[in-house]
């Protein structure tokens, strides 16, 4: 069955360097790019997210609204929060709200790959 | 050949500059030969210990923030003798021909990281900056008397200004004076002879038109037919009744005329003052009356003039500079209504004090000028049509006089100013003022 | 100087970077720093400064400077407002005892703590030799930014403009960084961001 992976950022160079780290045995999968909350949301309703890389401060529509709309809709969906506010207070926030994960940008290989690990995603 | 690590451990203790490393709670780890030198304390008894202990006089809060500095963000923090002149308290390093008594510093802490790239200590680099520090504040110093000196002269050149614009504004009024009494003094002489010509020329025509009774009643009674209708057809034709009536009555009016010209030009006279800018006792009525003459022409389309004058003794002032103020009052008071009012012009006497007051009907003056209208310079009307000195003047002629000056206004209903003047001068000030004068 | 798909990536690169540079001062002050999403835009020299930025260049400023060494050279300005710091101060371990003293010095602290943040994340996200810096100063007080440069000859440079601004418990902070970066390094810059495009 293909794994649907939406990359939600505003910035493509941080959107290339998430995918670049995902591991790169990955069979069957399918990667949307969102550049907004709203598209992130856009394309979960397309049937497209069964994981979703997350960034916080986006355009039209922030990553914590994000989260919690697709909490509330689906709480099984992973949603792995990448942000640049890496301070404690904004892990725990989103942890809160249901994220599987935070990364702190610069997002690097060995650390995503740790995280999906770590979540049981692979 | 590589030097033993001794090598450069001499190297450090010889530096010229000093060198702390502390670590994360400020417990000293190296101390070099210009900390031993500067402090007094040797480095076997400072090792180990805190630098708070060592240096009590380190502020420890601010001090252990420039340490958390270095090792949250990992990155170097400095200090500035400017806003703190010494980290450590040391003696001078000009001892003799210094003139402060510590050593101004700046430091430098920067991290020095472990294998693992975590911050191990904080490397203090502490550098002796007396001699820039001491030539910075000589040139501030500098810099803060020339600043103050600029300051004092422009207050000075402001002062000069104002003076100058007082000085103009007199002599201004001092020229329109020499050239109005000139004026004045060359009509009274023809308007002298006019004058007392139109007095004979009154009585001639009297005497002339007596003989013509004669003559008429001569000519009724015993001339010719002929010569009686001759003359009273020339009669006829030349109106003699309305000439005779009015003959009279012509001389009678050109004498009216004349010696309206006559007061004019003593008012002139009088206002102008030439060579009377000295203080004397004089009659402020009077002044105030032959002022009125002078701008008579400026108040009579705007204003119907109401006196009210109660008995006032003489005062010591210089009355040429008194009627300045008044015709000021006066013309500003015209001025300000704009079609058809009323100046009332009151005068009293109160303890030492005499008052004279204007008060128009006129269109008043806002709140936020009238604090400003002493001021020199200051207008409210159009461009070229005043200096904006005339109460300016007034002003520093009453404060001369040791009166004052009061103003109410309402916009809209009008203004009326009060001059206050003492009856006599305070002695000695005035011989002074005389002797500037 | 940059195209477009560089400056999209500078911007993301001094996000993360002030990010950091957020995360450190909250542990520093421990206190949760909120810092609103840098914003950037390039400036190309002195005349490019204040049609960049209208807002900030009419209001009278507080701006001091701190230069960085190495591959990546230049100097940073940052810009405060006048009376923005003072809330700050106790929280950077300042015992009130002599306003404008400390004012002066916090906002030097400040500086030292952006400049070092942005410029440290920036070498470090592009692989550049770390970067070590001079003592920050005070540069000019209570003139408005676009006076200043207009009288002041500023050397050949390129510059961005990074906005932000953080909010510290119930005290909002705004301040401007103008990195100035100087000709010579413009291209090792332009190179490094390049190859981190073409890694990804």
């Amino acid at each position: 069955m293909t794994m649907h992976i939406v990359i939600a950022d505003d910035s493509s160079l941080s959107r290339k360097m998430v995918m670049k780290a995902l591991p790169s045995n990955l069979k069957d999968v399918e990667i949307t790019f969102a550049r907004n909350g709203k598209e992130a949301l856009d394309a979960y309703h397309c049937g497209k997210a069964d994981v979703m890389f997350l960034d916080l401060t986006m355009p039209e529509m922030d990553g914590y609204t994000v989260l919690k709309s697709l909490k509330e809709i689906d709480a099984n969906t992973i949603v792995i929060v990448i942000s640049a506010d890496i301070q404690p207070e904004a892990q725990q926030r989103v942890k809160a709200l249901g994220a599987a994960s935070f990364i702190g940008k610069p997002v690097t290989t060995d650390v995503l790959r740790q995280r999906i690990r770590e979540i049981g995603l692979l | 050949m590589i030097p033993d690590p001794n090598y450069f451990e001499g190297i450090i203790q010889r530096l010229n500059t000093g060198i702390v490393i502390v670590d994360q709670v400020g417990h000293i780890q190296f101390w070099n030969q210009f900390m031993k030198l500067n402090s007094g304390h040797d480095r076997e008894d400072v090792l180990g210990k805190s630098i708070y202990d060592i240096f009590p006089e380190i502020p420890q809060s601010w001090f252990q923030k420039k340490i958390d500095t270095v090792y949250t963000l990992q990155h170097m923090a400095f200090t500035d003798w400017k806003k703190r002149p010494y980290v450590f308290r040391f003696p001078t390093t000009r001892p003799i021909t210094g003139e402060v008594e510590f050593m101004y510093q700046n430091c430098t802490f920067s991290p020095l990281l472990d294998e693992e790239k975590k911050v191990a200590g904080v490397l203090i680099v502490v550098t002796d900056i007396t001699e820039v520090a001491e030539q910075t504040l000589a040139m501030q110093r500098l810099t803060n008397s020339l600043e103050r000196e600029k300051r004092e002269q422009q207050k000075l050149i402001t002062k000069l200004e104002e003076a100058q614009n007082q000085l103009l504004q007199s002599e201004k009024m001092a020229a329109i004076g020499q050239l109005a009494a000139g004026v004045a003094h060359e009509i009274n002489n023809p308007t002298g002879f006019v004058y007392s010509n139109m007095g004979s020329l009154g009585h001639m025509v009297e005497d002339l038109m007596a003989v013509i009774d004669v003559y008429e009643d001569q000519l009724c009674r015993n001339g010719v037919p002929e010569a009686q209708e001759a003359v009273r057809q020339a009669k006829e034709k030349y109106d003699f009744d309305y000439l005779k009536e009015d003959l009279v009555s012509l001389v009678k009016e050109s004498k009216d005329g004349i010696e309206r010209i006559k007061r004019i030009v003593e008012d002139l006279k009088g206002f102008s003052h030439v060579g009377e800018s000295e203080w004397q006792m004089a009659d402020i009525h009077k002044g105030l009356d032959s002022t009125l003459n002078v701008v008579w022409n400026e108040v009579k389309y705007k204003a119907e003039v109401e006196k009210h004058f109660e008995d006032l003794p003489e005062i010591e002032c210089i009355p040429s500079q008194i009627n300045q103020v008044f015709m000021n009052l006066v013309v500003n008071a015209a001025h300000s209504i704009e079609k058809k009012g009323k100046i009332t012009i009151c005068t009293g006497q109160r303890g030492d004090q005499i008052f004279i007051s204007v008060a128009d009907t006129g269109c008043g003056i806002s709140q936020e000028h009238l604090n400003r209208i002493f001021e020199p310079f200051f207008t409210t009307k159009p461009v070229g049509k005043g200096t904006g000195l005339g109460l300016s003047v007034s002003y520093n002629i009453i404060k001369k006089h040791h009166g004052h000056i009061e103003v109410n206004s309402t916009p809209g209903e009008g203004t009326k100013f009060v001059l206050w003047l003492p009856v006599k001068q305070p002695e000695i000030e005035t011989e002074q003022e005389a002797a500037q004068s | 100087m940059f195209t477009q798909e560089q400056l999209d990536a500078l911007q993301e690169i001094i996000n993360i970077a002030m990010g950091q540079g957020a995360d450190r001062l909250a542990r520093l002050i421990e206190t949760f720093v909120v810092l609103s999403v840098p914003r950037l835009y390039a400036v190309k020299g002195s005349d490019d400064m204040h049609e960049a930025h209208q807002q900030i260049s009419k209001q009278p400023v507080i701006t001091t400077r701190q230069s960085f060494i190495g591959p990546f050279r230049g100097e940073v300005l940052v810009i405060f407002g006048m009376n923005g710091a003072n809330e700050l101060a106790e929280l950077m371990g300042y015992v009130d005892d002599g306003e404008a003293q400390i004012k002066e010095e916090l906002i030097l602290d400040l500086t030292n703590l952006l400049v070092g943040a942005c410029i440290s994340g920036i070498c470090e996200q592009l692989h550049l030799e770390q970067s070590t810096f001079s003592s920050p100063t005070l540069f000019f007080e209570g003139e408005t930014l676009n006076s200043f440069i207009q009288g002041t000859a500023l050397k050949d440079s390129k510059a961005l403009l990074v906005e932000i601004q953080f909010r510290i418990e119930s005290h909002a902070f705004a301040c401007e960084l103008l990195i100035c970066i100087s000709n010579t390094s413009i291209k090792a810059v332009s190179d490094a961001v390049d190859r981190l495009i073409d890694s990804v």
